[in-house]
């Protein structure tokens, strides 16, 4: 499939800016955007009211009581079974409804067509990693009466935010990757899920397996780290790791998933 | 404009498409026939890129699929099988989900396509609250929304209304007086007969007729006579210069004549004195064609 230079860029960025809208219309970032400021609200009603959290700090600043709903909310996984439904849905919602089909007959290559749509569902990832922390942001902000808030507080917060949205946007590659190889939403939430559970089996491999910082899975915590306060009674794997291995091992995981799946899909005929 | 030589698509080591050649040329609406299974769709799918054939070259304005794929599908407009849709998507969204595509965002052009349909009311409704025709509609529309050079049309008369079908028929030959290439596919003969100019038939993967329609089939037609005298019947208007031929039959005389001297004939038979007790068109056409073609095969298949 060959295109002039000039003319690739400008199909790839037509076909991205047509999918990021296209789920505006689905209208689930809309949803998305409130889900996530309620589903906070449940942490921070657990915390900052059941549990008392201030009164257990005393005086804390914002910067010191973010990591608290961070962890409690991140480590329930619901942020991030968010993102593998929406990754899974975005891509065989096509496939599932035929609009594959049309999807193809369009004028730009099928690499592009499916680089412009993950491009769109991560841009869309991003936007809720964003949005997330913003969220426990402001309701920290809003519990501890903006105590403490500072500039190497924000930049510290800054960090939070960038390491969670290299994260999530590394998630939903992989699960981008996967549900490109199923036809069916099913087929493709269920194949993403699985994956889910095989990456976070693979931290059960012994110490002596050398290749463990390379496990994505690894830098569950790793957000978190950016923002941690001392005396954090709690250990993360791969905590002290430098940004640019925790970069690296986001790109080259999704990356690992995605060219198997583009490949085939260059080749394959599409009968769905 | 649209050249297809030699087409071979296989699944396996069944040859769906088995060497198929034929062409559409510019504002040439070419129907596109044949019973299930035969390759129709399997066709359209590789003229659209969707499956890949195995040798054979499909060709736009001389560009083929593979050489420059974007210039390629910017000269085609398809609706392939059942139209596809985002369920919760309205009309409107679908139409400018492909502008988008194919960088042509331009309101006005959504809205005369949706109207060119008939859907512009109905464009902001969700589209599974749409009926099967309108779904039809909107397919269509999305099809002919960048005004392609070339638009394959997959049975589009499905589910359409009487009064629908009538208006695609003329949106067919709107597009077709535009220049357009329009390959259609359908069951529907009788509307294949009304709107192509010609019309390929395939059976098994392959081509067995190509035959035009509009300039062959108008001009002269057969009508069944059935008098209450066959003898003299046949004796007074095989004396008329405008009767081609005469066959009798178990029916009655069938009779092949200038299609304008249809009304003669009565009146010859009627100034002779001879009570007609029938007087009708022979089912001819692509309906002859097809039940000739295929007829044998389909009574076994159902069997």
């Amino acid at each position: 499939m060959m295109q002039s230079g000039i003319a690739a860029p400008a199909s790839l960025f037509r076909s991205t800016v047509a999918e990021f809208l296209k789920f505006y219309a689905f209208r689930i970032p809309q949803i998305a955007y409130v889900s996530i400021v309620a589903f906070l609200v449940l942490f921070v009603f657990q915390l900052f009211l059941a549990e008392r959290l201030l009164a257990h700090l005393g005086p804390a600043t914002v910067n010191e009581v973010i990591p608290y709903l961070f962890y409690a909310s991140w480590k329930s996984i619901l942020f991030h079974v968010f993102i593998i439904a929406f990754s899974a849905y975005c891509v065989a919602v096509d496939s599932q409804y035929g609009m594959i089909r049309i999807g193809c007959t369009q004028p730009v290559s099928r690499a592009q067509y499916l680089l412009g749509k993950s491009i769109a569902i991560e841009l869309h990832v991003a936007l809720f990693a964003l949005v997330y922390v913003a969220s426990i942001f402001i309701w920290v902000c809003i519990c501890t009466e903006f105590r403490g808030l500072s500039f190497p507080g924000l930049l510290a917060l800054s960090s939070l935010a960038v390491r969670t949205v290299v994260f999530c946007v590394g998630l939903s590659g992989c699960m981008i990757g996967v549900s490109i190889l199923r036809k069916t939403l099913l087929d493709a939430f269920v194949s993403c899920c699985v994956l889910f559970v095989g990456f976070g089996l693979l931290l059960t491999l012994p110490p002596e397996f050398h290749l463990r910082p390379v496990l994505f899975l690894r830098y569950f915590l790793y957000p978190i780290a950016g923002i941690l306060p001392k005396g954090w009674p709690i250990q993360f794997p791969m905590k002290d790791a430098p940004f640019w291995q925790f970069l690296l091992v986001s790109m080259v995981t999704p990356t690992v998933c995605l060219i198997p799946a583009f490949v085939r899909f260059h080749f394959r005929d599409i009968s769905e | 404009m649209l050249e297809i030589e030699s087409l071979v698509k296989r699944f396996g080591n069944t040859a769906v498409v088995d060497g198929i050649s034929f062409s559409a040329g510019a504002g040439e609406v070419v129907g596109f026939v044949g019973p299930n299974g035969a390759g129709k769709s399997t066709t359209m799918k590789v003229i659209c890129g969707l499956l890949k054939q195995n040798s054979g070259k499909v060709t736009i304005d001389g560009i083929a699929f593979s050489e420059d794929t974007q210039t390629y599908l910017s000269k085609l407009g398809a609706l392939i099988e059942s139209p596809a849709f985002y369920p919760g998507l309205n009309g409107r969204d679908h139409l400018a989900y492909l502008a988008r595509m194919r960088g042509r965002y331009m309101e006005g052009l959504i809205g005369s396509t949706l109207a060119r349909v008939g859907l512009d009311t109905d464009s902001n409704k969700p589209v599974k609250k749409y009926s099967t025709g309108m779904k039809q509609r909107l397919g269509i529309a999305m099809a002919i929304l960048h005004q392609p050079k070339v638009l394959i049309l997959d049975e589009p008369t499905n589910g359409l209304d009487p009064a629908a079908i009538v208006a695609m028929r003329d949106l067919l030959r709107q597009l077709a007086e535009c220049g357009t290439a329009v390959l259609v596919s359908s069951h529907l003969l009788f509307e294949i007969e009304r709107v192509c100019d010609r019309v390929v038939f395939i059976k098994s993967g392959r081509v067995i007729r190509d035959q035009k329609i509009r300039q062959d089939m108008p001009s002269v037609v057969r009508m069944l006579v059935r008098c209450s005298n066959p003898e003299a019947a046949q004796e007074t208007l095989g004396k008329q210069d405008f009767i081609l031929e005469i066959q009798p039959s178990e029916k009655g005389l069938v009779c092949t004549l200038s299609a304008q001297k249809v009304g003669h004939l009565g009146f010859i038979l009627v100034h002779s004195g001879l009570e007609i007790l029938e007087l009708s068109p022979v089912r001819g056409g692509l309906e002859d064609a097809y039940v000739s073609d295929y007829g044998t095969g389909m009574r076994e298949g159902l069997k």
